[in-house]
């Protein structure tokens, strides 16, 4: 089965990003930034998959390539089926080992470390055996990344598009149907990201002002409200302070013992084109911080 | 496995469920059951008037002495309606999922999510029937 369609969706997770063709979507993920995984399916059989793994020093690449191959073979010996493999240097990519197998599914990849933030990466793309594989595992495999170049990271996946600081770790995520929740942190900085689909039926019982003081941490908290400006669309501009009496205290004496900031800035915007709202709200890091990163949500 | 499942593999009369590929999910019909009436509304949400089973006699004479109606009604939202008018026994699941990823301008992979989701549902309340196989709208 041919694809026709070329990668020019990113997808981003943990620092690690490449493109894959628009009607990919990501399907599992797990692990943090020194450990984890990536899967993106396509609507048919067409798989492509990154593990990452954070070293200290230089490693063996061959060996781990060795020792994952081993590992694929062993699997397949089970389910009685043959499984044979290659490996070779990657004219392509400098210092890289490409492989190639066919046991139930055929596969293409590589594996390399990053000479600059010595992550090792494995990335694939499998299809099945009447899929042209090797042609967009090139294009896919071509785009990977395992660190960024300016210190900010990518996180993309089902259409949502955010850069935020290396520092800040995901925390918490929440990945459903029509609705999507990034939490961030760095020391006692928050950033939440979140992104509702449906926004037409959305906005027919609710004001987008209503709306945007709907996520929990907004809630108990005293709020200020402006008209503003976010991505080319009119957005709701929320700075406000949590009233929760324990939450309330020990921000302030935060503030005066370490001037840590207390307030907390949000912007809540309506992508018409996109169908979706989006809020991004950030904690005690200063409000400028909010504006850099709303300035890098691509919304349509 | 559930007990269903287990009892199926040693009686030939209980029949486990059939298990559907995504493949075969997706090529699927689903057909709305012809005892339910339904009755748009102004916004676009529906609502689904399905007739109480009166086989029990219990049932029956609950029906009768606390006159509850014969009917009980499920209000689908737009998009919901959207779904139920396409469950017309000649879309696909897959061509549902196409529609309604147009219409939502949501990703297709959430959009598959909830359209199996809901349809699932719909079965499971029997107000829907799946046909598997035969010509297809795509």
């Amino acid at each position: 089965m041919k694809h026709g369609l070329a990668p020019t969706q990113i997808v981003g997770w943990q620092g690690v990003s490449l493109q894959v063709p628009p009607d990919w979507s990501v399907t599992g993920f797990q692990g943090d930034a020194k450990e984890g995984y990536l899967r993106i399916d396509s609507p048919g059989s067409l798989v492509a998959e990154v593990r990452w793994a954070q070293a200290r020093k230089a490693v063996n690449i061959r060996k781990r390539l060795d020792d994952y191959l081993n590992l694929v073979e062993r699997q397949a010996k089970k389910r009685k089926v043959v499984f044979t493999g290659r490996i070779k240097p990657s004219e392509d990519w400098e210092g890289a080992l490409e492989f190639n197998y066919r046991a139930d599914r055929k596969v293409r990849g590589l594996i390399r470390q990053c000479p600059d933030c010595r992550r090792v990466v494995i990335a694939q793309v499998s299809g099945d055996k009447d899929d042209a594989v090797a042609n967009i595992a090139y294009q896919i495999l071509n785009t990977l990344q395992d660190h960024s170049s300016d210190g900010w990271w990518t996180w993309a996946l089902l259409g949502l598009v955010v850069r935020l600081p290396e520092r800040f770790a995901l925390v918490k995520s929440q990945v459903m149907s029509g609705y999507l929740s990034l939490q961030f942190r760095w020391g006692y900085r928050e950033v939440t990201v979140e992104r509702w689909g449906l926004a037409d039926v959305t906005l027919k019982r609710w004001t987008l002002e209503d709306w945007a003081l709907q996520p929990a941490g907004w809630k108990r908290a005293r709020v200020e409200r402006a008209q503003g400006q976010a991505r080319g669309h009119p957005a709701v501009m929320l700075s406000g302070v949590r009233t929760a009496p324990v939450v309330w205290l020990r921000r302030k004496l935060e503030r005066v013992l370490l001037r840590r900031p207390e307030l907390a800035h949000g912007a809540v915007w309506h992508c018409e084109p996109g169908n979706r709202i989006y809020s991004v709200r950030v904690e005690r890091t200063g409000e400028q911080m909010l504006h850099d990163i709303v300035d890098t949500v691509v919304c349509h | 496995m559930g007990l269903r499942d287990l009892l199926g593999k040693f009686i030939p009369a209980v029949k486990p469920k059939p298990v559907l590929s995504r493949q075969e999910a997706l090529t699927a019909r689903p057909l709305r059951n012809p005892l339910i009436e339904w009755e748009p509304m102004d916004d676009g949400e529906l609502v689904l008037k399905v007739p109480v089973e009166q086989r029990s006699l219990v049932i029956r004479w609950a029906i009768a002495a606390f006159r509850l109606p014969p009917v009980r009604q499920i209000q689908l939202d737009e998009v919901g309606a959207a779904v139920w008018d396409l469950c017309d026994g000649e879309h696909t699941v897959e061509s549902i999922v196409q529609e309604m990823c147009k219409r939502t301008r949501m990703s297709r992979r959430e959009v598959e999510a909830s359209v199996s989701m809901f349809l699932k549902m719909l079965a499971d309340r029997r107000l829907v029937a799946f046909i598997r196989g035969g010509k297809k709208k795509a």
